[in-house]
């Protein structure tokens, strides 16, 4: 027979034997679960083990969650809270887990995935630019065969340590394959130049001497003469004001 | 294997994606597949993460920030690893969860391993209300449905919803997955169009092998 414990708090309450089989339960309990004696046929299965390994008197005082099945046959996750008094005699109180904080933390979650995939959506997408402004910069200095003695590389846009990276090889390669001996670096569209990009272009003029070229530049503004003489790097590059007319020059 | 399950599962549960999305790819080779690296590596880690749980190391609370994490790690490695899925070729499938099921992982793992294999899939995510998955298979026929079961008490909704998917005028072969999948009973008259997945390889070998189109499945293997 189950007798009635009365406890002053509002809570599902049990006090069990070391086998779990219950020996009084609070008005609260009976208004949550189905009637039985043993506190094992209200708990879910894959709950069971758990249950059975916090609850022994042993173990002392313990607080676990479990899943258990409510009266509407219902799975529920709850806290307990747990201890003995004896050997014999156990008590255990049931409290469910607050449901608002499951449903935030489901809210939680969705908005997480949309984050996720915004987010995933961001990466592609600025890898995908990475990429176009990668073969942007490699397609901003072409070389251009005029005829078998003159090459024209117009570079255009700004110049700076990464264009200088992704230009280079390009351009030593074609340099090297062209039979040209003349070489022209127009800078007519150039729009703006760091320390750094010029010096990474200083050095790509002496890979080209080395290739045996002889090299003019043209274009240069006053803006840009102002930054080579101030980054005061040395050069020996022939500078020509104007590409048409060291082409008409040569050509001639 | 065990060590790197238990490394990445701490690495779940402290919300730790970076590490876990480097820890994994420290050892696991750039070819392995995501078939292998689900079922060998994070099906295993969250099953870990189970087990914890039931030795009262952890609590609800932390499995969901733990699931949290590895859906981003599962979104990035999709994205940065498997093939790039081409253009989605012409069969096509709609994945979703029973009303109320809230376990989505294994769903979302099967969406991935559908889409590597060329599919054009609909991933409709957990929770799905049977009336409106009713409504988007009527919109979109996909030639399969796959559905995902966590809880061994949804198996009720569950034979509801293959009940109602099943008679649909185009018979959309449908198959089953998730922990309690196989304790699912296939209903009568059903059973050339039901599949059980028992995990991703096994799908994986279902779609190359014995898929063939419209509803006629090789259920024997
Ligand atoms: C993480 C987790 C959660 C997360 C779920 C996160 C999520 N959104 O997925 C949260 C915290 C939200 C959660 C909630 C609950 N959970 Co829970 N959860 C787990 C845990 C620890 C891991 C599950 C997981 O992610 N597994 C990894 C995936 C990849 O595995 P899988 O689903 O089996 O999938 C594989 C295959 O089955 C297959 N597959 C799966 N789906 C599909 C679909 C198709 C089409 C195909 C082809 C294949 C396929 O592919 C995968 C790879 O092989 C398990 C423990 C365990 N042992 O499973 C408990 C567990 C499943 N949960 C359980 C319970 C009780 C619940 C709750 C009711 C209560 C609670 N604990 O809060 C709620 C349920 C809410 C609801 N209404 O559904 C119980 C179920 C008990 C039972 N009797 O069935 C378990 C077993 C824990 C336990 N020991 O008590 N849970």
């Amino acid at each position: 027979m189950i007798s009635q414990i009365n406890h002053i708090y509002p809570v599902p309450s049990f006090q069990i034997d070391r086998n779990l089989n219950i020996r009084s339960a609070s008005q609260e309990a009976w208004d949550m679960f189905e009637r039985t004696d043993s506190l094992m046929r209200m708990i879910d299965s894959k709950s069971c083990l758990k249950a059975k390994q916090m609850l022994q008197p042993s173990n002392g005082k313990v607080s676990f969650e479990i899943n258990m099945i409510d009266k509407k046959g219902q799975i529920l996750l709850v806290d307990c809270y747990a201890g003995w008094t004896s050997e014999l005699h156990g008590e255990i109180m049931i409290l469910e887990k607050n449901k608002e904080m499951s449903n935030i933390l489901s809210q939680f979650q969705k908005l997480r995935t949309r984050l996720q995939e915004t987010d995933m959506e961001l990466l592609k997408e600025k890898e995908r630019l990475q990429q176009v402004l990668m073969e942007n910069n490699m397609l901003s200095a072409p070389f251009i065969k005029i005829n078998d003695d003159i090459g024209l590389i117009p570079v255009f846009g700004i110049i700076d340590q990464q264009k200088i990276t992704a230009i280079m090889d390009n351009v030593l390669k074609s340099a090297y394959e062209a039979p040209t001996r003349e070489l022209i670096i127009d800078f007519t569209a150039v729009n703006h130049m760091d320390r750094e990009g010029w010096r990474g272009f200083t050095e790509m003029f002496q890979s080209l001497k080395l290739l045996g070229k002889h090299i003019y530049m043209t274009g240069v503004q006053p803006k840009h003469a102002h930054q080579i003489h101030e980054f005061n790097i040395q050069t020996d590059i022939i500078f020509k004001p104007s590409l048409q007319d060291i082409i008409s020059k040569f050509v001639k | 294997m065990t060590k790197h399950v238990e490394k990445l599962a701490e690495q779940f549960l402290a919300g730790d994606d970076r590490g876990a999305i480097e820890y994994i790819s420290t050892f696991l080779d750039r070819d392995a597949g995501m078939v292998e690296l689900y079922d060998s590596l994070i099906t295993p880690a969250m099953y870990y993460i189970g087990k914890l749980w039931e030795t009262n190391r952890i609590t609800v609370a932390d499995e969901h920030l733990a699931t949290a994490t590895c859906d981003f790690v599962m979104t990035y490695l999709e994205q940065n690893r498997g093939p790039e899925g081409d253009t989605p070729g012409i069969n096509k499938v709609m994945l979703f969860g029973v009303e109320e099921e809230q376990h989505y992982i294994g769903l979302k793992m099967a969406a991935t391993i559908f889409r590597q294999n060329g599919w054009n899939v609909r991933y409709m995510g957990p929770d799905l209300p049977l009336q409106h998955a009713e409504t988007a298979v009527n919109a979109w026929q996909p030639d399969v449905i796959g559905l995902s079961v966590g809880l061994a008490y949804r198996l009720s909704k569950l034979t509801e919803t293959i009940l109602s998917l099943s008679k649909m005028q185009h018979k959309p072969s449908i198959i089953i997955g998730g922990r309690v999948a196989d304790k699912f009973k296939i209903p009568i008259g059903a059973s050339n169009q039901i599949f059980i997945a028992k995990d991703l390889s096994n799908l994986d070998h279902w779609m190359k092998h014995s898929y063939k189109g419209g509803y006629s499945i090789d259920i024997t293997n």
